[in-house]
């Protein structure tokens, strides 16, 4: 079966586009869309403009490694690389679940640092320890890679 | 199916779209689906022990043992069904399955499942594994109030509401065996129900049990969990029974117990420290005639709190091990309150003072050293322990 307009037959990010698009909004009300750029890995990177047609962001499409299972995820960089959002768009696993909350997620927004070590400036969440580390690892390899999507 | 496409290219073009363009590669579904090898995940935990008890006057040996190695597996046969099992060898010789059951996800919110489950009651029975609470061994109230590791067959629901960070379990599951087929009773004040552990190996039912959980999580460090059980606990008097013969009707009434218990326990981090309390109450139903008829001494009501707190030492210091010395206070009494005929035990009104240090040289493994006071409302000085071990989680 083909797939055109880039709905993939297996629309795995398209099941989540209603809430990436409603994040990105509230993110940036000016949003208008999300352009794909390029993939690194399973990272996929999309180019955030604005009604403008301005480049108001990066957003990146990624997955992480908790205790057993991977965990798929959304990280908005602003133009100078600083993270302003990430959401856990489908969190399979048991266990760990508490790294959803949207506050703990918040210690990464707007920081100066480009590496985040756990329990050092981020602090750890109960029940939630190997997902958080592999979200942090997640992170800290995603980050340097937006240098080459320029 | 074009008309389809058609009418979301329009809807992707008229509104903020997110669109990936024709030149795009495979995405992660397409990797996520042909990653057949991570179907099958697995992890384990182990805890190796030494206890020593000073008593005064008396020489003891020291106690040593691999007191837990578990190996879990996670099989996944879709993005939405699951199999989770965990296999246990206690003290080297006992094997024992710990959960397994099988979980379909509908939607994040509803989720079923079945099988061999975790009572959610308390912190430790669902968060049981060494690197996750402080001391050698388990607090006591999650060893002799919620008979950790406490798990039955049974079937229910659970979800999560990410918007506001609340997570729910609702299960109806199989209960404590009270009388066993060897005619005696299993529950008492001194073990109170853990001796009625069914563990999902050859079980009886005569009643169903249900078991309730809420976590909250919506706040930044904090965890706040209530949980409920209600229900009988079974009795092997009931099988074959002649529903004509109303002695023996009664007879088999008398081994039942209705067990009431609700549980609430905090937990809060901040800055390298991390706090946290819980409290449960068990109301036991029927204990005269169950006490009557077993000559055992189940209490009627039974409680029991702890509160803890610890710091890792090193948050601030660039070093990535943590060294964290902690203190809990539990006080229980599984003799609360007792029926009529029953006298009630202070040696079972019990406070202890746990004061210790955690060494993690790494994330998921843990050096432990503690020392453990006990006394009883009847003992006049405390009984030390000192207690050593390893731990481990991935």
């Amino acid at each position: 079966m083909g797939a055109p307009s880039g709905i993939p037959d297996q629309p795995f990010w398209a099941s989540h586009n209603k809430q990436i698009i409603k994040e990105l909004t509230v993110w940036s009300p000016t949003f208008a869309k999300a352009e794909y750029q390029k993939s690194i890995g399973t990272r996929e990177f999309y180019k955030i403009l604005d009604k403008a047609g301005a480049a108001v962001g990066t957003l990146i499409l990624t997955d992480a490694q908790g205790r057993l299972e991977k965990f798929d995820l959304m990280v908005v960089v602003d133009p100078t690389n600083k993270i302003g959002l990430i959401r856990i768009l489908k969190y399979r696993s048991e266990f760990g679940s508490e790294i959803t909350n949207k506050k703990w997620l918040a210690q990464f927004y707007n920081q100066p640092e480009s590496t985040f070590v756990f329990r050092k400036n981020i602090d750890a969440v109960s029940g939630a320890t190997f997902s958080s580390q592999g979200l942090i690892n997640e992170i800290n390899a995603l980050l340097p890679c937006l240098t080459e999507i320029k | 199916m074009k008309r389809i496409i058609y009418a979301l290219s329009i809807i992707l073009i008229s509104f903020p779209s997110f669109a990936q363009q024709d030149n795009s590669p495979q995405n992660l579904a397409s990797t996520l689906l042909s990653k057949s090898d991570q179907r099958l995940n697995i992890g384990g935990y182990a805890t190796i022990d030494m206890t020593t008890q000073f008593q005064e006057g008396k020489r003891s040996n020291t106690s040593l043992d691999v007191s837990r190695m578990i190996i879990s597996m996670g099989y996944r046969f879709s993005d939405k069904t699951q199999f989770l099992t965990e296999v246990e060898f206690e003290h080297v010789k006992e094997v024992f399955v710990e959960q397994a059951f099988v979980n379909h996800s509908f939607s994040d919110f509803l989720n079923f499942r079945a099988g061999l489950l975790l009572v959610p009651m308390g912190i430790v029975n669902e968060y049981h594994e060494p690197t996750t609470f402080n001391g050698v061994l388990r607090p006591m109230i999650d060893n002799l109030i919620v008979p950790t590791t406490w798990r039955e067959i049974g079937a229910g629901f659970t979800g999560r509401f990410q918007e506001i960070g609340l997570k729910y379990q609702l299960y109806l599951v199989n209960g404590f065996s009270s009388y066993g087929t060897d005619n005696k009773g299993t529950l008492n004040g001194s073990g109170f129900l853990r001796n009625g552990r069914q563990r999902g190996a050859r079980a009886f039912a005569s009643a169903p049990n249900l078991s309730a959980r809420i976590d909250y999580y919506g706040i930044m460090g904090l965890k706040v969990g209530m949980a409920g059980y209600f229900g009988d606990t079974q009795s092997a008097l009931f099988n074959n029974l002649d529903k004509t013969d109303e002695a023996m009707m009664a007879r088999a009434d008398s081994t039942v117990v209705g067990i009431s218990m609700v549980g609430l326990d905090v937990r809060y981090s901040l800055k390298g420290f991390h706090i946290r309390g819980q409290w449960i109450l068990s109301k036991q139903s029927n204990t005269q005639a169950y006490n009557s008829i077993t000559h055992n001494d189940l209490a009627s009501t039974v409680t029991g709190y702890y509160t803890e707190i610890s710091y890792n030492l090193l948050k601030t210091t660039s070093s990535n091990h943590q060294l964290t010395p902690f203190f809990r206070y539990e006080h229980y009494d599984t003799h609360f309150s007792v029926d009529p005929g029953l006298t009630r035990q202070d040696k079972y009104n019990v406070n202890e003072f746990i004061f210790g240090l955690g060494w993690k040289p790494a994330e998921g493994a843990v050096f432990k050293v503690d020392t453990r006071l006990r006394k009883s409302k009847t003992d006049e000085a405390f009984t030390p322990w000192l207690n050593a071990g390893v731990g481990v989680w991935f």
